[in-house]
């Protein structure tokens, strides 16, 4: 996207517009469209600018919208708010914003409520939303009652993928209410509109019949927080709810057998690995590290997610920027289970006779977290290495082992990527200027760099299919695993779940 | 009166002694900064959040300020619910208090009468058949008979709902799950104490006298057994404050005990701080509950 | 319990073992618990194979399933490893935490209670203040903020579970302190000049013995469910080491699917703890000086 100017009067993709006809057709049968949802947990607000928890953007994403959005199947970014932008100088975008878009209090939204809302969410207090972005935003200014600039530092070729998670909220009625009492009764121009919130129970949404993409088949929305996964199909088959996330994988056949439940499932934008301790032996030797790769035989591994999980050698997913460009490259070079040349390996770097090592895992946090160290530690016991799996509780791992810095030798982790780009595993692993601790290598922190300040498509790509190659080569984490995000619901519900593993009401409608 | 006031002090002794506890283990088994930013949250990010919560002064400064504001009713505000940790606590108070009442009326319900008259009928078939009920109740973990109810009363029968506060029925199958095992305990002791005292020389004394033998039993003995079983009432209250966290958890019961959990597991100071300053007025009152009834009962016991 | 009860036995072995014989509920309850406690403890040589033994390809192998050579008697987990072989070596950890758990939390417990309801006074207060400000914290906050701080080993979840047990033991024993001190025989052994700490070993406790024997035994079972209890919430021993709480929760989210997986370790956990209740249980009708041959 180059400086080309990408404008489209389609409206939002799935946020189904319906037409009048069938609308009049169906008035009576609408009014009892309810839908009750169980998810993992409560949002951690309802003001878009404080969290970013997967729970709390699923819940305000209904209340309101950004300037752009993603599609719902490809990812790619789509226009929301903002109906087209243009960029030059490749740090300066220029967005022009919808006509007539409606608040929910019936104020019109302008180039102001924009600025107000960046300005908001880059203030310090708003960590969660605004950190990515603080360093690379230089100003947001209105050109006009339509029109915002976004001026940023330095060219940062991924930044449209970073709006999606920020939301545009009402300046006047914010100013005048405060911001307690803006997260008590969120306004937004969403397609739902707050009802209520009983902390820990349920909170609910009504269908905006003002808004810009047209009135939501689904009239009433509810989520309730159900933390346990055997509670939750509970609840879905006692028919408390009638759509659940995060299904229990071993319960899936059992679902699927019921005819009066759908199972859905889609590939998550999140991947799993182990880091290596690669500041000190024994794996500050890369051959050490890709025995530890070869040793591992995948195939029979997975098993433990029934079918839903799916090697990934290299840390990137199907719909992240460039995967298509480089993945063939790749391919031959991804370490392949090889317990003889984990052996070789082993031996070349100094240990024929093998060695001890320790595997930490936190325990529940993760699908199998601690399943999969024990499954790990037992393949490695046979080329020789004697691992110790040590498991502990989420917040003592993070803090401890993962954030302090002390894995001793491998410890696991996960990185999502919400920006569906090669840049967040960037910034948050290998930059380090960001948040990465565990390996340093002026070559990746090189292409890094330059992946951020070019913006021609097929230039980035091959920067990133460079950096690929060398986190498979170095194997500085063991690559591990995807999972796919199940989900089951009513069998006369019809929605399709998407990659970023949001759910939106809005995208539901019904069959009959 | 007097004792009233000595025990209004201890309640504040103890609070203090809580809170001063909490407030050291808590700050030293995780950061909080840590776990609220996303995934690749820089060291100095971090240090930021750290600076702007407090957590960098010495631990005496923060328990300073802590208790200056706890004394104002003020526990802070939760970093991730950005609501005061107070109003969180309270707002979840209600439904805790209704489960943990439910569970201790259903255990009190069953397990005294059970108790009493499986004393007096030893040794025969209801005596056998209430005490292996009662061994059931104190030998299957809550949460595990939790689950084993959801799935034969919500999702084979569809009777009962399994999650989640609404209607009465809400409650039976946590206030259930929740005291079965307070239930088998009651039991048990109030059997053991009315078999005991049955044999004392003044009840025997009593028999001797030729008193019907429901008057012994409603005025020697029941009283005299009353002691432990309300000692142990009253503790029960402080364990069903920590069993509620597990049935709470199973039955997605939207009470303080989840709360807690949630803040335990993300390090929110603040509302694990409410939480266990609740916990703790909570257990005071029940305890002076329990010596007050003490002096009722048995009146040789004076303060 | 068995350190408790050993100076009160001794002297009344020979009718101790003729009653233990005589009686139905004894027999009982050691039919349940013997078998449980031998399996447990001689699990090494018991238990058809190693407890982490896992085979990815044959999980979940309902009871009696077969794969290749190895058979699954109780079934397998969702790592093929053998639920029979984790039952029994989870059961000797959780056996020897309750019991370790129990004995620390009981000597604590006696101790402090008897002193706290014999002196009174101010030695009272501050044990009975100590006492109110442990039980006041719910035991999750502290069994997570010591496991958090010093590491979720075997011993620090006997020590949290032990700490936080003695004050049942010292309630009771000072209640029970409370009411026997002003019987007569006390008074008048006070009279008679008997010494403090006379008074409270010779006349005192084996007044007080017979709850101390029935919470031990309540306890010894509570103390194992409360294991469990940590381990759902991911709190206790940590896996891979098997405990019959651990592997409750590995199957919790297994049981409409794979009930095996966490009904064996349940079903063996509660048939243990009715064992012990009923042996306590039985202890104290033979114990008690005051029901003997009724």
């Amino acid at each position: 996207m180059h400086g080309t100017c990408i404008t489209t009067r389609r409206q939002r993709v799935l946020r189904p517009t319906v037409s009048i006809a069938l609308a009049l057709l169906l008035t009576v049968a609408w009014a009892q469209r309810e839908v009750t949802v169980a998810i993992t947990s409560d949002p951690l607000s309802m003001d878009p600018h404080v969290a970013a928890t997967t729970q709390t953007v699923t819940t305000v994403n209904h209340i309101f919208d950004n300037l752009v959005q993603r599609h719902p199947v490809t990812m790619a970014i789509v226009p929301n708010l903002a109906t087209s932008w243009e960029i030059s100088e490749d740090r300066i975008y220029v967005f022009t914003l919808r006509e007539d878009v409606r608040f929910h209090n019936g104020q019109v939204l302008t180039a102001e409520d924009v600025v107000f809302s960046f300005d908001r969410m880059l203030q310090p207090g708003f960590e969660s939303m605004g950190n990515y972005v603080r360093p690379i935003i230089e100003s947001v200014v209105a050109l006009d009652e339509l029109t915002v600039q976004i001026t940023l530092h330095a060219p940062y070729a991924p930044f449209l993928n970073r709006l999606p998670t920020f939301y545009i909220v009402p300046a006047a009625y914010v100013q005048e209410v405060g911001d307690d009492a803006f997260a008590r009764a969120p306004i937004g121009t969403g397609p739902f509109r707050f009802v209520e919130w009983v902390h820990g129970e349920y909170w609910t949404f009504e269908a905006f019949e003002d808004h810009w993409a047209g009135e939501p088949e689904v009239k009433r929305a509810t989520f309730r927080p159900i933390p346990e996964a055997s509670t939750r199909i509970a609840a879905l088959l006692s028919g408390a709810v009638d759509i659940i996330e995060q299904v229990n994988l071993v319960d899936i056949p059992r679902l699927e057998a019921d005819p009066s439940i759908r199972v859905e499932a889609t590939n998550d934008n999140r991947f799993y690995f182990y880091a290596f301790q690669s500041s000190r032996p024994p794996f500050d030797d890369p051959r050490v590290r890709l025995a530890v790769a070869h040793a591992i035989d995948w195939d029979e591994i997975l098993w433990i997610f029934e079918g839903y999980g799916f090697r990934v050698a290299a840390p990137g997913l199907q719909t992240d920027f460039g995967y298509s460009a480089y993945i063939d490259d790749l391919e031959p070079l991804l370490p392949a289970y090889d317990p003889e040349r984990a052996r070789e390996l082993l031996a070349e770097a100094g240990y024929p006779d093998g060695l001890s090592i320790t595997i930490e895992a936190p325990r529940g946090q993760w699908p199998k977290d601690a399943e999969l160290a024990q499954a790990v530690a037992s393949e490695l016991a046979r080329v020789g290495i004697d691992a110790e799996v040590r498991v502990s509780e989420y917040a003592v791992y993070l803090t401890d082992v993962y954030r302090g810095g002390r894995i001793e030798h491998m410890g696991f982790f996960t990185m999502g990527n919400p920006l569906f780009d090669p840049d967040h595993l960037f910034t948050v692993h290998f930059d380090p200027d960001g948040g990465g601790a565990y390996y340093n290598s002026p070559e990746l922190t090189a292409l890094g760099k330059r992946a951020r300040l070019v913006t021609n498509p097929d230039e980035r790509a091959a920067i990133y299919g460079e950096m690929m190659r060398y986190l498979v080569v170095n194997q500085p984490y063991l690559w591990t695993h995807g999972l796919q995000q199940v989900y089951a619901m009513r069998s006369d519900i019809d929605w399709r779940p998407r990659p970023d593993i949001r759910m939106f009401m809005e995208e539901v409608s019904f069959r009959d | 009166m007097i004792y009233l006031l000595h025990r209004l002090a201890h309640t504040v002794v103890i609070l203090f002694g809580v809170t001063l506890l909490v407030f050291i283990l808590i700050r030293l088994s995780g950061d909080p900064a840590a776990l609220y930013l996303p995934e690749g949250a820089t060291e100095v990010q971090i240090a930021a959040l750290r600076e702007r919560l407090g957590l960098e002064q010495p631990l005496h400064v923060q328990y300073g300020s802590f208790v200056s504001r706890m004394v104002r009713g003020d526990f802070g505000i939760s970093l991730w619910h950005r609501r005061p940790a107070l109003d969180l606590v309270l707002e979840r108070l209600p439904a805790t208090i209704e489960l943990t009442l439910v569970s201790l009326l259903f255990a009190m319900v069953i397990a005294v009468p059970a108790g009493v008259f499986s004393a007096v009928w030893r040794n025969s078939a209801f005596d056998a058949a209430a005490r292996i009920v009662a061994l059931l109740g104190l030998s299957i973990p809550n949460f595990w008979l939790g689950i084993m109810l959801i799935l034969v009363f919500s999702v084979n029968l569809r009777l009962l709902p399994a999650f989640g506060r609404g209607d009465a029925t809400h409650l039976i199958l946590p206030g259930i799950a929740l005291g079965s095992a307070a239930a088998g305990t009651i039991m048990r002791l109030v059997r053991s104490n009315v078999l005991e005292t049955m044999h004392l020389d003044y009840v025997r004394t009593a028999r001797a006298k030729g008193l019907p033998e429901y008057m012994i039993l409603s005025k020697h003995v029941l009283r005299n057994s009353a002691i432990p079983a309300l000692t142990f009432t009253g503790l029960q209250l402080g364990y069903l404050l920590s069993g509620s966290i597990v049935t709470e958890t199973v039955f997605g019961y939207p009470g303080v005990g989840r709360l807690a959990v949630q803040a335990i597991n993300n390090r929110d100071f603040a509302v694990v701080q409410a939480f266990v300053a609740f916990a703790a007025i909570i257990f005071a009152l029940a305890n002076m509950l329990v010596d007050l009834l003490y002096t009722l009962l048995d009146p040789r016991i004076r303060y | 319990m068995t350190i408790l009860n050993a100076s009160a036995v001794t002297p009344r072995r020979r009718r101790w073992l003729r009653e233990f014989a005589r009686s139905r509920a004894a027999w009982m309850g050691l039919a349940l618990i013997m078998p449980i406690f031998v399996a447990t403890m001689f699990a090494d040589t018991l238990a058809p194979y190693a407890p982490n033994d896992q085979r990815i390809s044959a999980r979940l192998q309902p009871p009696g399933g077969t794969v290749g050579e190895r058979s699954y008697v109780l079934g397998s987990d969702s790592l093929g490893r053998d639920v029979l072989s984790r039952v029994l070596h989870g059961g000797r950890i959780s056996l020897l935490v309750g019991v370790a758990a129990v004995i620390v939390s009981g000597a604590l417990g006696v101790t402090l209670g008897l002193v706290s309801g014999y002196f009174r006074g101010h030695v009272d207060t501050v044990i009975m203040r100590i006492a109110d400000i442990q039980l006041a914290i719910p035991v999750l906050i502290l069994a997570l903020t010591i496991m958090a701080i010093f590491g979720p080993s075997l011993r620090n979840v006997v020590i949290v579970l032990g700490v936080t047990g003695w004050v049942p033991f010292a309630r009771i024993v000072r209640g029970e302190v409370l009411s026997v001190r002003e019987n007569e025989y006390v008074l008048a052994a006070t009279a008679l000049g008997a010494g403090h700490l006379r008074m409270m070993v010779a006349h005192i406790l084996p007044n007080v013995m017979a709850s101390v024997i029935v919470m031990a035994s309540t306890r010894l079972g509570g103390v194992i469910i409360i294991e469990a209890s940590l381990s759902f919430l991911g709190l206790g021993i940590q896996p891979p080491t098997p405990t019959w709480g651990n592997l409750i929760a590995d199957g919790r989210d297994l049981l409409y699917t794979a009930w095996w997986v966490s009904t064996f370790p349940g079903v063996m956990l509660s048939l243990a703890v009715i064992g012990i209740n009923i042996i306590g249980d039985w202890l104290r009708d033979t114990l008690d000086p005051r029901l003997r041959g009724v």
